[in-house]
């Protein structure tokens, strides 16, 4: 790319920065010129994007492989096919940008195929990236948890629909199912369009998107007999008919959608797997431009749960990363589903009579191995009947019309019982396979996703720094200067202009005995102006130019005497795809000896995270009685470890240490508080031992695992969760997913573990 | 059709050939090293030496009883009420190869009754709760081993075998421990 061609999309992108409101420029749609910077450049950062438009334009990036490919490259990653994408996506921009000033009706011609040129490799593109997207699963109205790891628990949902989506595929072979509608997909279906209104509609539309649509439409039809069909749901539902669909035109929603997909007896009629990979698509493609919890809504609207990935996919670029785990099962999931189940079914229809000759084999065996005659030889006798042309031919053989009827049941009867088990033969071994792959990768403490304290957005950044961080002694309250605290925030629009937004400010001073109100922060802009919480008037953040906010705070005097004080900015605005984001930054500071029990905080944590930490260890002082018992023994050492996939936490590093992870202290209040529970129990465990033997032979207590932790259970880790479960399930705090199993309560399923917790360990209610 | 038939007779030996391996080549339950001492006593009992007749004399009837091809074990009753005393015999001899003794928070037995009679040992295993702090501590030599929080001095096992070598032991008694502490996030 040439520098004046950069210089030409730069011109671009300052055009969308400043006309916020404009949806297109040159012909180009916003979202589409988005995506192909970023293709161009390598990289899904739009900051980096431009940075590298900017250096190409000042003629100080050269080369044809972006900064990002060679950063790639140089971490030894194959940037091969990211580097072919960017050169393809190059060349049509490169046509496009040469015919913008291009005159006359031909010119302008020109121009339009030149954008349309572009925006189709953007949808190729769209189109190869959205399918393998698959994330941890949607937070519930209270929140989610699991306690393996989410990529692993999401793909073994996953597993089991579509484990139970192959039967269902292969039964169609044999007779198409006719699925009752569900009660709960009633309103979706009736008010939905059918396919024969759709059809209609279509032809109202330009003759390109009429075609697409009736494809589409006709696909539908076929879909609904054909699991071969139903695998190539992609080559037809792409993100131009995702568009025309929730367009002015059919004014769909998701939901409207699904119950399309559905048919008119719902979901079921066209099979799972054709439902979960238009799901992928239109929940992936649709959900940046609605909230997790309406695609939700929508779900439960159609009363789908084979989509589970999809709308996995929407949270994933939403909030979560995307575990390693996860992704891998679900592409080999998806790669069994989509290759080798077709496959089988070609071949039993190619091989019937082989087929029906291995199914006699486990007869015979059984009939060897137990010594039963009767199987042996009638297994042996099924086997030579199959391979000789199967029973049809063979009972026909012998001619005459006796013959011909017991054929025909013959091979209905056979049919019916062969069915069920090629499907056992093809899914049962594919099923424990994966589900021990998956647990022997997912034995990990997971923390639940709920009610982000500073949890991130995929829209808004706010990160927040504490300079000094401390920690603070209790004298340096009374020096002179006291302690004064430099906060800066950074505030990123992470994909798109920031625009109507507010700010809101909170702090809170956590002593043990007292509370204490925070010291006025006077908050000021780059530019050193004042700003007011609530608000801002004309404020727009680009993606270029994060928003910085510094306030200086001091502290002095005993009030704030052992404490620690934690405050946080919580950002509110629109972005270019949804409205209403909200992110927030948090930053503990501590001084003296507050109510953190024997937690010491190593210089390993970001401030946000801590500031997390100390929240979720101050609740836990709370529980006074075990805090005392557990620090009797001295000081806990709290690291924090990264990300590390799945992990929350752990307490390998020593016996005093415990490692927490991103995934344990970045979902939520609850989950962090869960995670360090846990992790203190191991720690109790080993600094009580007579109380973890005492547990071990309590009758209904040692000899019964909490369900709570699915993977690699046993008394060792049931006693850490059992204390766990006292804290973090206790009244008042929100439900997670992870106490799902619990039905009720930890106190309703397990009241010997509670009564043990409540008498032996903490000796006290706790709110229960 | 003849192809057919010739494949559906190489079937058929294919099938009686994986029969006859399956039923020859079956996995057979690690069987200990023979020794010629015996190990430490219990109540009397000695594994390596004691008969199943004796092992029950002294620690009661079974509570269950499990048989493999080549090896019995008997659980019984102990002072815990959800971890029995177990022993394992030898099929063929009758004898008690294996012995478990639990300790619970009702038993007087420490840590230090041990380790005053054996010394310390140098074979410190990890298992499934070293994270817990608990550690099987091995005297190979004497046939005695013991699974303890000496953090917070809590006995929790005491095991008997033969003397034998800790690459034995591993494979035969301690299948779920090692050397090393797995590094396995809990």
């Amino acid at each position: 790319m040439s520098q004046e061609e950069a210089r030409k999309l730069l011109d671009a992108w300052a055009f969308f920065d400043k006309h916020p409101e404009a949806k297109s420029w040159e012909g180009m749609p916003r979202p589409e010129f988005y995506r192909l910077v970023q293709i161009i450049a390598g990289t899904d950062n739009l900051v980096d994007a431009k940075e590298y438009f900017e250096g190409v334009a000042a003629g100080t990036i050269t080369g044809d492989m972006p900064t990002a490919l060679l950063e790639a490259q140089k971490e030894g990653q194959d940037v091969s096919k990211r580097l072919s994408t960017s050169k393809g996506a190059s060349k049509v921009t490169k046509n496009w940008l040469a015919k913008l000033s291009a005159k006359g009706a031909e010119g302008v011609a020109e121009k339009q195929v030149a954008a349309a040129q572009v925006q189709a490799v953007v949808e190729r593109v769209e189109e190869e990236t959205l399918t393998p997207k698959i994330a941890p699963p949607v937070p519930s109205e209270g929140g989610i948890g699991i306690k393996i790891s989410s990529g692993a628990f999401d793909s073994f949902q996953q597993l089991a629909g579509k484990a139970a989506a192959t039967p269902l595929a292969v039964i169609s072979l044999f007779s198409p199912p006719k699925s009752a509608m569900a009660p709960q997909t009633s309103a979706a279906v009736s008010s939905a369009l059918s396919l024969p209104q759709v059809a209609q509609k279509a032809e109202k539309l330009p003759e390109a998107d009429k075609k697409r649509v009736l494809a589409f439409v006709d696909y539908l039809q076929q879909a609904q007999f054909s699991y071969v069909q139903q695998t190539q749901a992609g080559r037809f539902f792409n993100v131009r008919l995702i568009t025309i669909l929730s367009g002015p035109e059919f004014n769909m929603d998701q939901g409207s959608v699904v119950a399309l997909l559905g048919g008119e007896h719902g979901i079921p009629e066209r099979g799972p797997s054709l439902f979960a990979r238009i799901g992928q698509q239109l929940f992936g493609s649709l959900a940046q431009k609605a909230a997790t919890k309406a695609i939700t809504s929508a779900l439960t609207k159609a009363g789908i749960s084979v989509a589970g990935e999809a709308v996995a996919g929407t949270v994933g670029q939403a909030a979560i990363p995307i575990p390693g785990v996860g992704f891998i099962v679900g592409q080999v999931v998806n790669w069994i589903s989509s290759k080798i189940v077709d496959k089988l079914i070609e071949f039993v229809r190619e091989h019937r009579d082989w087929v029906y000759a291995a199914l006699f084999v486990p007869v015979v065996v059984v009939g060897i191995v137990f010594g039963i005659p009767l199987l042996t030889i009638g297994g042996a006798v099924g086997m030579g009947v199959s391979l000789l042309g199967g029973p049809s031919a063979f009972i026909s053989s012998a001619g005459g019309f006796l013959g011909a009827t017991i054929s025909a049941l013959g091979s209905m009867v056979l049919a019916s019982i062969a069915a069920p088990i090629i499907i056992a033969l093809i899914s049962i071994p594919v099923l424990v396979a994966i589900i021990l792959f998956i647990i022997n990768s997912g034995a990990y403490i997971v923390p639940p996703q709920t009610g982000f304290i500073s949890g991130e957005n995929p829209y808004i950044g706010v990160e927040k720094v504490a300079s000094p961080t401390g920690p603070f002694r209790n004298d340096d309250l009374f020096t002179t200067p006291p302690i004064v605290v430099e906060y800066t925030i950074t505030i990123t629009a992470k994909k798109g202009t920031l625009t109507n937004i507010s700010f809101a400010y909170d702090c809170e001073v956590i002593k043990k005995s007292s509370t204490e109100d925070c010291p006025a922060a006077n908050l000021v802009d780059p530019q050193g102006k004042a700003i007011t919480v609530g608000p801002q008037a004309n404020l727009r953040i680009s993606p270029t130019e994060p928003y910085k906010i510094t306030y200086q705070t001091q502290y002095s005097g005993a009030r704030f005497q052992d404490s620690a004080i934690i405050d946080t900015l919580t950002v509110t605005a629109d972005a270019a795809e949804q409205n209403g984001a909200q992110a927030s930054g948090g930053a503990a500071i501590i001084i003296g000896n507050p109510p953190t029990g024997c937690f010491r905080f190593d210089d390993s944590w970001p401030a946000n995270l801590k500031a997390n930490e100390v929240r979720a260890i101050t609740e836990l002082t709370r529980a006074s009685v075990y805090m005392t018992r557990l620090c009797a023994a001295g000081e806990i050492v709290l690291k924090y470890g990264g990300n590390n996939g799945g992990v929350g936490g752990d307490v390998i590093a020593g016996p005093n240490i415990i490692t927490i992870y991103s995934a344990g202290v970045q979902y939520g209040a609850t989950s962090t508080l869960y995670t360090i529970t846990h992790e203190s129990g191991h720690i109790f465990a080993r600094r009580y031992g007579g109380i973890f033997r005492q547990y071990a032979d309590t009758p209904g207590v040692g000899n019964i695992l909490i369900c709570t932790y699915p993977f690699n259970n046993s008394v060792g880790e049931s006693f850490p969760e059992m204390i766990g479960l006292f804290v973090a399930n206790s009244p008042g705090h929100a439900p997670i997913n992870l106490f799902g199993c619990l039905g009720g309560s930890f106190k309703a399923k397990y009241p010997g573990h509670w009564q043990f917790a409540r008498n032996v360990i903490f000796q006290q209610d706790l709110g229960w | 059709m003849k192809k057919k038939i010739v494949v559906g007779i190489i079937i058929f030996i294919l099938l009686f050939g994986a029969i006859f391996l399956l039923g020859t080549g079956r996995k057979k339950t690690p069987t200990p090293v023979p020794t010629t001492t015996s190990g430490v006593s219990w109540q009397g009992l000695v594994a390596g030496k004691s008969t199943k007749d004796q092992v029950n004399g002294v620690l009661g009837n079974p509570l269950s009883e499990t048989s493999s091809e080549n090896q019995t074990t008997n659980t019984y009753s102990s002072l815990s009420e959800t971890r029995p005393n177990s022993a394992v015999f030898d099929n063929n001899s009758n004898t008690a190869l294996f012995l478990r003794q639990i300790v619970s928070a009702k038993d007087t037995k420490t840590i230090k009754d041990i380790t005053d009679v054996y010394g310390e040992t140098n074979t410190k295993l990890y298992g499934p709760d070293w994270i817990n702090g608990i550690y099987l501590f091995v005297y190979l030599d004497k046939g005695i081993a013991y699974l303890a929080n000496p953090d917070s001095n809590t006995l929790l096992e005491v095991w008997y075998f033969p003397p034998t070598t800790l690459d034995n032991f591993l494979k035969t008694w301690a299948i779920d421990y090692s050397t090393q502490p797995k590094n396995q996030p809990f």
